[in-house]
């Protein structure tokens, strides 16, 4: 899905967390998911900055 | 109608299990078949500077699973062996060696090598030595043997370093020495990964539509870095044919070097940091010398940065300094390129690149040496008065080449040759070459004004290879010799300075390839070697080209090979059809006929041909082009003109009373795959299909494949009918797919075989999946292969040459 998203063109961003399954149990894993998140919502939630509409 | 399915299922899983084909593990075909996996071809030949010594290396073609199953580091964009410093997949590998004294018809074998794989052997110009390397499981090393001793024997215990310099030994041109690049840190304790350096692997898009180039195997961590750096540092080394090495300077990540012609310089180029994780090794920032014989760096010619920023188009080029080379026949001279046009053949201006000059002691200011109109494309030396600089350009594919006065470089050229690169019927030609007194290889030129080239001769009857003398004072050209039916004979080496006494290599469609002497002066053909046929049980298979039409007019051909013995009154035979459809815009460009119709019956273990020992007729590459008319993208017609083309190879064949149209089978590998699924499922033509390293669902391909531009999102219905994994359900007919389980090949993921053999799996279908381990695109390990061979006799026993009927839906 990234790879598809990516090559049309659109703002995408794809995390893969090593040694991670279907729920995430490693300390570093999720102290990490949870920044990604708040990373993620400060640019595109809470900014006055627009993205660049198709 | 659900239960009666799900019995029919069960009943053919249990016809199955109790077949050969439920066999555990690696099998081996019937050994006419297993034969062809073995079969000794050809010899690599190496002919020595003075014409005397023809070396001839054994072809190792195949790997053992060992070898597949070894660990292999991949750094930036370089496959690597950990264990000898060595790159895992080198192009060529020899098995053994042998030397023909061509005067005397002597035969000396060498075998005193030690178990590994013989590669990159290079004579010295003085013709005394034949060098090359051994790669053994820890370490790679330098052996030569001496023509006067006729021994062969290790010159060194150093460790070569092929990380980075694939090649990494010269000869100096003087014979004195070799210059070689050692691997420094071999012997030395692995590097480990701690776990602070596990991270999560990012990536990012910001809305620039579609991609450069992506490379493969590209640093992508820190550990990458260092592993790059530990893997890749060598050292120069100067070897005497003592033996004794010494070091030539301090060690480094050498990319590249190149000893002058006067043997006294070294032309250096190393890497430096930061690396990149966008680009291979081959675009990281690099620093080139000039180094003396003692490792004292003479001058700095160029600090390139990091080239990631090239613009786009095969032609584009870096800026600053580049293409750094030796003037051959000069004894220390560099000559470089530097783009005019900020690297983009789009830009205007007269001249795309200049060519410029520094001679030793590389004090002084370098000379403007040519201006070249279109980007350069390389150089090839005689002497002061006579070079080629050969330019091109992308846009027309247009290739030209002039002679050159080096002295004056600008004026007088002479336009040698014009072309599109893809025109193989106007290539004049390789120019044949010599070494000079320094030992420098250098274009031969005789009385001051001749040139010879030997070529392919490509043309409408195939290729008829010949020899050129070229006349520089006329720019003409003569032709000296042409091979002639219903041989297939081309040159390999001039012995003389008239063009009168050649080595050639001569083969016809029943006579395999051996070395001659042919004396054109005496007419006299002498022949040098006599190797033998190399699958015997093959002998007597007839080839026939056949021609025939589609219903929608468009021309098609393919290849008829009959089995040996076989003649019309015996009926007609069962068929094995192999082919890869092609799409193209212009029914006009039908490829330029490139082979010969006299060369030798190539019988591979690949493709088709081995079922020939089984009483199968082959029908290799039936043409299914796919064509874009009226407008229309090729893929638009797809299915329909694909069955068209099948339906037309089916057709002459059962006119010409060769095939029972109920026993044809079909197979093709790759692409090839992919036309079998999409066959089975929408005709009935054939009995059985085989198919290997296919896909089968192309929205896993959503970027185009193959000649296909469209994505999915702009074509849905296009990849939807094209993708026989959609059209599972109509496939009729048993058919086996092949998969290798580490196949790299973005088109065709193993999860294509694995997911399509599960749809028709669950549909109730006749079909059975091999997933050959460690193997990729193609097959390597001798063990995957005589199995493949198996599997397919196995198949075609069952499906294609027995009577019994199979359970259709």
């Amino acid at each position: 899905m990234y790879a598809a998203l990516k090559g049309l063109g659109k703002e995408a961003r794809l995390e893969m967390l090593p040694y991670e399954a279907h729920g995430y149990r490693a300390r570093k894993s999720l102290l990490h998911v949870l920044w990604e998140q708040e990373q993620w919502l400060d640019k595109y939630l809470l900014s006055d900055s627009r993205t660049e509409g198709e | 109608m659900k239960g009666i399915k799900l019995l029919l299922a069960f009943v053919l899983s249990v016809t199955v299990t109790g077949s050969a084909l439920a066999a555990q593990g690696y099998q081996t075909p019937s050994s006419d078949l297993a034969a062809l996996v073995d079969a000794k071809l050809a010899p690599s030949s190496y002919l020595s500077g003075d014409g005397q010594w023809l070396a001839l290396f054994d072809r190792k073609r195949i790997e053992t699973l060992d070898d597949l199953a070894k660990e292999e580091l991949k750094l930036a964009g370089i496959k690597l062996n950990p264990a000898n410093f060595s790159r895992s997949r080198p192009r060529t590998k020899f098995s053994g060696l042998q030397l023909k004294h061509i005067a005397t018809g002597t035969v000396v074998e060498v075998n005193n090598l030690p178990q590994g794989v013989i590669r990159s052997p290079k004579w010295s110009s003085n013709s005394e030595y034949l060098a090359f390397i051994v790669e053994q499981p820890t370490h790679a090393n330098l052996w030569v043997y001496n023509t006067q001793t006729k021994q062969a024997r290790q010159l060194s215990d150093v460790a070569l370093n092929s990380v980075l310099t694939a090649t990494p030994y010269q000869w100096l041109p003087d014979s004195t020495a070799i210059v070689a690049n050692l691997a420094v840190n071999l012997g030395k304790p692995r590097l480990t990964n701690d776990s602070n350096s596990v991270v999560p692997v990012i990536q990012q898009s910001s809305g620039q539509k579609a991609p450069a180039r992506t490379y493969q195997n590209l640093l992508s961590n820190p550990f990458d870095e260092q592993q790059f750096k530990f893997y890749g540092q060598g050292q120069l080394s100067y070897i005497p044919m003592s033996g004794v090495a010494s070091a030539i300077g301090q060690p480094a990540l050498f990319k590249s070097f190149s000893i002058s012609p006067d043997s006294t310089n070294i032309l250096v180029a190393s890497i430096d940091e930061p690396f990149s994780y966008q680009v291979p090794y081959s675009r990281f920032a690099t620093t080139w010398q000039v180094w003396g014989m003692r490792g004292y760096a003479l001058i700095e010619l160029a600090k390139q940065p990091l080239a990631d920023n090239i613009p786009q188009g095969y032609d584009s080029v870096r800026t600053g300094r580049r293409d750094f080379q030796w003037r051959a026949d000069q004894g220390a001279e560099v000559i470089w390129a530097q783009a005019q046009d900020g690297g983009d053949m789009k830009t205007d201006v007269p001249h795309h690149d200049y060519l410029y000059s520094l001679r030793s002691p590389f004090k002084r200011e370098p000379k403007l040496f040519a201006k070249v109109e279109r980007r350069f494309a390389g150089i090839e030396w005689a002497n002061e008065s006579v070079a080629l600089l050969t330019e091109w350009r992308f846009s027309d594919r247009q290739l030209r080449t002039y002679v050159i006065q080096p002295r004056n470089a600008d004026r007088n050229r002479v336009l040698f040759s014009e072309r599109s690169y893809n025109d193989a019927y106007k290539d004049p030609g390789d120019v044949i070459y010599e070494h000079n007194d320094l030992g420098a290889s250098v274009i031969k030129v005789v009385g001051g004004r001749y040139i010879f080239l030997r070529g392919n001769g490509a043309s409408e009857q195939g290729n008829v290879p010949f020899l050129d003398q070229y006349d520089i004072k006329t720019n003409t050209s003569k032709r000296l010799w042409q091979s002639q039916a219903p041989y297939y004979e081309r040159v390999r080496a001039m012995l003389d300075d008239e063009g009168e006494r050649l080595i050639t290599i001569r083969e016809s469609k029943t006579e395999q390839p051996n070395f001659f002497i042919r004396d054109l002066d005496d007419d006299t053909l002498t022949q040098l070697t006599t190797f033998e046929h190399p699958y015997p049980a093959f002998k007597g298979v007839t080839k026939e080209f056949v021609r025939y039409k589609r219903d929608d007019g468009v021309e098609l051909s393919g290849t008829l090979y009959l089995p040996p013995g076989y003649d019309k009154t015996q009926g007609p035979l069962p068929v094995l059809m192999w082919a890869y459809p092609l799409e193209y815009k212009d029914k006009a460009v039908a490829s330029q006929v490139r082979e010969s119709p006299y060369e030798f019956t190539y019988v591979g273990y690949w493709g088709p041909m081995p079922y020939l020992a089984k009483g199968i007729a082959v029908f290799d590459d039936p043409k299914m082009p796919i064509v874009g008319v009226e407008g229309k993208e090729p893929n638009d017609l797809f299915r329909k003109q694909l069955v068209a083309s099948a339906q037309a190879a089916v057709d002459v064949l059962v006119e010409k009373g060769i095939a029972d149209k109920d026993k044809i089978a079909i197979a093709g590998h790759s692409y090839g795959a992919f036309m079998v699924a999409n066959l089975l499922a929408h005709s009935d033509l054939f009995k059985t299909g085989i198919a290997r390293s296919g896909a089968y669902n192309r929205t896993l391909t959503p970027f185009g494949f193959q000649g296909e531009e469209r994505d999915f999102w702009q074509a849905q219905d296009v990849y939807a009918n094209m993708s026989p994994f959609f059209h599972a359900e109509k496939i009729n007919e048993p058919m086996l797919m092949i998969h290798g389980q580490e196949d790299p090949n973005s088109g065709t993921f193993p999860m294509q075989s694995e997911r399509m053999y599960a749809a028709l799996k669950g549909l109730g279908k006749e079909a059975r999946l091999v997933m050959l381990p460690y193997e990729a695109h193609g097959y390597r390990a001798r063990k995957s292969l005589l199995h493949v061979l198996w599997e397919q006799e196995q198949w075609l026993d069952k499906y294609l040459l027995s009577d019994s009927q199979t359970e259709g839906e």
